[in-house]
């Protein structure tokens, strides 16, 4: 069955294809050399010029057959890299991308549906339009870029979809957004190690160089006009100005293999790049070694333990309390605290209260509460002359709040429960 | 054939990224950040003052963050390297003493504060980027401690341990002008070297001073001393400081350059002399010192030091001093020269 006769959609059993018997006549009759041929941008462009021309939604619908299977693709690709940390759930997605369910008519408004033809959804008010189908081809301008391109382009840019994913803690980039934040030592590097064109890599450098100053004055424009800060699409001007010698086609075209690119070489890096980097730099010391000298050890511990307390004491029952407000909502936030307070990991935790791991870790904040502790405590050792070069010292004010954020979250013996856990397990026991 | 790398769709979000209402329309990357920042600096118990209260979201504007001057710079959130304006970094006055780099994510409405730089870090960054434009440009992941560093800092330092570092005037920059010792004699100290080093001048005409000095000098032929030039040094954050940037470090010592001579009125030589501000300290391990004169060379690294003294008698030829530390810009001196 070729791409232009079945469409993939989401049913009840998942993701399926349908072959809509109406597609298969129309191309029968009308255009019998798509029947069996692989999707080509010749096909396609061949398709939308008969779908302008016509009143009969027959075209269109072939048109939304093939562009089923690029967004298929990009949803699975998307689903594998990112489903098992992230707890993203491929119906869910594919909700928002593949609605689209054959019908020949569309809904206009609330009262009214019209024939899915390209006159009708060309004249349809601007803003989110269902099936997601008929968005992506009332925009696209062949001009600029294929259709398989332009599918991707919008998925990446559907701000459901975007916001489903946030809530899983995954964040949406756009190309154009990439291209801008990439400096062209990684340009060179993405096209070096994964571009095949004819292109010279200098001349995807100068391309890229020139692409970020106008971007950002489109972007501005953009933004001034719409009040928006995504959805920006690179126009035919826009690609002219970029490289008049060229195609705007072309440009774009470019553009995004350059994309695609750097997308390729943030493969694997960018999964552990900025949460880890954050960590980067923190080398597990005690608190009793971040003091310059003085007292035995065994006499500051008894200072830093006590600040520690007072400090846990001081911050901890505001945020708890704030936390035991929701805890009726979802049970599962008071179980995760409990099992955070024996000592379980956030991994066994998020097992248990049957939630993703990110889930867990936003819900314990343990970096940053673990932090405040640390800084409350550390103002209070300052005072001891053991501790009073932490305000003097840029190296001696870290290492000081360090060790102490390490020694409240890690047990100092196998099988210790770590100070803030501790408090937290109090804390739920009363209530 | 290698299997072809499925290309990135997603970013995760990272630990720690502030989510902003997407309700709001926000004007640009660096309204985004301040918002962000005045989020977290809510979420804390204890009042950090931020400012200014008006046009703080003003391109290129410093901020103050509980009395540190503070210079926010930001980029997207995917970004590999981030542009910063050097403009503020060139006189001592408005240079700032923290960097808090923001990853901004307009489209998500998503902040991350990526980490800090104080001032010596920066400077030792942009001294090796050193690109003759106004934008020097540094690999995001330079900025560490995301920003819990940025609350580490401005909460427990003094604001003077963290030192407003140009980069013009530059105080570790070698000056190429000649000092001539004699003019110490007269009471006259090289402008390079006071200001840029934060030398300061000791003429020695009486002589109880010079027997006092000359306790402090192993090399030092009774009663020759004639004019004493002390520099202040310390480290700071790793990277060798001298004159007012000194006085705030834990550890701190001091290069005296004495002129000797039997003539009153003319030095025939130097001696240097690096030791620990406090007597009887040692200087830092590493702490490296070496002078020449032609090939005259003389170096040493302390090691369990006290002190570290050198000794040059006569000659035209000029005096080439620099100090250096492990990870550390050198301090190079300007060139001295004895009469002849």
């Amino acid at each position: 069955m070729g791409p232009y006769q079945e469409l993939r959609m989401l049913t009840l059993q998942g993701i399926c294809g349908k072959s809509p018997a109406t597609a298969s006549a129309f191309l029968a009759h009308e255009r019998p050399e798509y029947l069996e041929a692989e999707a080509s941008r010749s096909l396609d462009l061949g398709l939308l010029e008969v779908a302008k021309s016509t009143d009969s939604p027959l075209p269109l619908l072939c048109l939304r057959c093939r562009l089923s299977h690029p967004l298929e693709a990009w949803l699975k690709a998307t689903f594998n890299a990112h489903h098992e940390r992230h707890g993203i759930e491929l119906k869910a997605m594919a909700s928002y991308a593949l609605d689209d369910e054959g019908a020949l008519t569309i809904r206009r408004s609330k009262e009214s549906t019209a024939d899915f033809t390209y006159s009708v959804i060309s004249s349809l008010p601007k803003g989110p339009t269902s099936p997601f189908s008929a968005e992506i081809l009332r925009s696209f301008d062949p001009a600029l870029c294929g259709l398989p391109h332009w599918a991707r382009l919008k998925i990446q840019s559907n701000n459901e979809l975007k916001a489903y994913f946030k809530q899983h803690g995954l964040l949406l980039i756009s190309d154009w957004a990439l291209l801008r934040n990439s400096s062209p030592r990684r340009v060179q590097e993405a096209c070096q190690a994964h571009l095949r064109s004819s292109a010279t890599i200098e001349s995807l450098i100068a391309l890229h160089s020139g692409f970020k100053p106008l971007y950002d004055l489109a972007k501005q424009e953009f933004k001034a006009l719409t009040g928006k800060s995504s959805g920006w699409q690179p126009g035919l001007e826009f690609l002219q100005q970029l490289d008049p010698a060229q195609e705007p086609f072309n440009t774009k075209e470019r553009l995004l293999a350059i994309a695609k690119a750097i997308r390729q070489l943030l493969t694997g890096s960018a999964n552990q790049s900025l949460d880890q980097s954050l960590e980067a730099g923190y080398e597990p010391v005690t608190p009793s070694s971040a003091s310059s000298d003085g007292p035995e050890p065994a006499a500051l511990k008894v200072l830093i333990d006590a600040a520690l307390e007072r400090a846990m004491d001081n911050l901890l029952p505001a945020v708890m309390q704030k936390e035991a407000i929701k805890f009726s909502k979802d049970e599962g936030r008071k179980l995760a605290f409990e099992l955070y307070g024996q000592g379980l990991s956030q991994r066994d935790i998020a097992q248990q209260v049957k939630h993703e791991q990110p889930w867990v870790s936003k819900l314990l904040d343990e970096k940053r509460r673990s932090t405040e502790i640390a800084i409350a405590a550390a103002i209070e050792l300052k005072r001891w002359p053991e501790f009073i070069s932490c305000g003097k010292s840029v190296e001696a004010a870290e290492r000081l709040v360090n060790a102490l954020r390490n020694h409240l979250v890690e047990p100092e013996l196998e099988g210790d429960i770590p100070p803030l856990r501790r408090w937290v397990q109090q804390y739920i026991n009363q209530l | 054939m290698t299997e072809p790398v499925t290309p990135l769709e997603a970013l995760t979000m990272p630990l720690g990224a502030v989510e902003l209402p997407e309700s709001v329309q926000w004007n640009s990357p660096r309204v985004l950040a301040i918002a962000a920042l005045k989020e977290v600096l809510a979420s804390q118990k204890a009042a950090l003052p931020l400012g200014p209260s008006i046009d703080a979201e003003e391109e290129g504007r410093l901020l103050s963050l509980n009395r540190f001057a503070l210079q926010l710079v930001t980029t997207g959130l995917a970004a590999d390297q981030i542009a910063i304006d050097k403009s503020v970094w060139m006189q001592e006055s408005t240079a700032p003493q923290l960097l808090l780099a923001a990853q901004v994510d307009e489209e998500n409405d998503v902040v991350v504060f990526t980490g800090v730089l104080t001032s010596a870090e920066f400077i030792s960054l942009a001294r090796s980027a050193n690109p003759p434009t106004e934008i020097i440009i540094i690999d995001t992941n330079e900025f560490k401690g995301g920003v819990e560093r940025l609350l580490t800092l401005v909460q427990l330092l003094d604001p003077a341990a963290i030192p407003r570092l140009p980069l013009k005037t530059s105080p570790y920059k070698a000056q190429r002008s000649v000092i001539a010792i004699a003019d110490w004699i007269n009471g006259q100290i090289d402008e390079v070297l006071g200001q840029s080093f934060g030398a300061n001048l000791q003429p020695l005409s009486v002589g109880a001073f010079r027997t006092n000095i000359a306790l402090r000098f192993i090399s030092l032929p009774d009663n020759n001393a004639l004019a004493l030039v002390s520099i202040p040094l310390g480290l700071a954050d790793g990277q060798l400081v001298s004159g007012l940037a000194a006085e705030t470090c834990i550890e701190r010592f001091v290069l005296q350059m004495l002129a000797t001579g039997s003539n009153p009125s003319s030095p025939d030589g130097l001696i240097l002399l690096l030791s620990a501000s406090i007597d009887g300290d040692l200087l830092p391990n590493g702490l490296c010192i070496s002078a020449c004169q032609g090939s005259h060379t003389q170096q040493q690294i302390a090691e369990d030091n006290t002190k570290i003294e050198f000794n040059f008698s006569g000659g035209t030829e000029l005096i080439n001093v620099s100090l250096g530390f492990p990870g550390s810009n050198d301090l190079v001196l300007p060139p001295l020269q004895l009469p002849g």
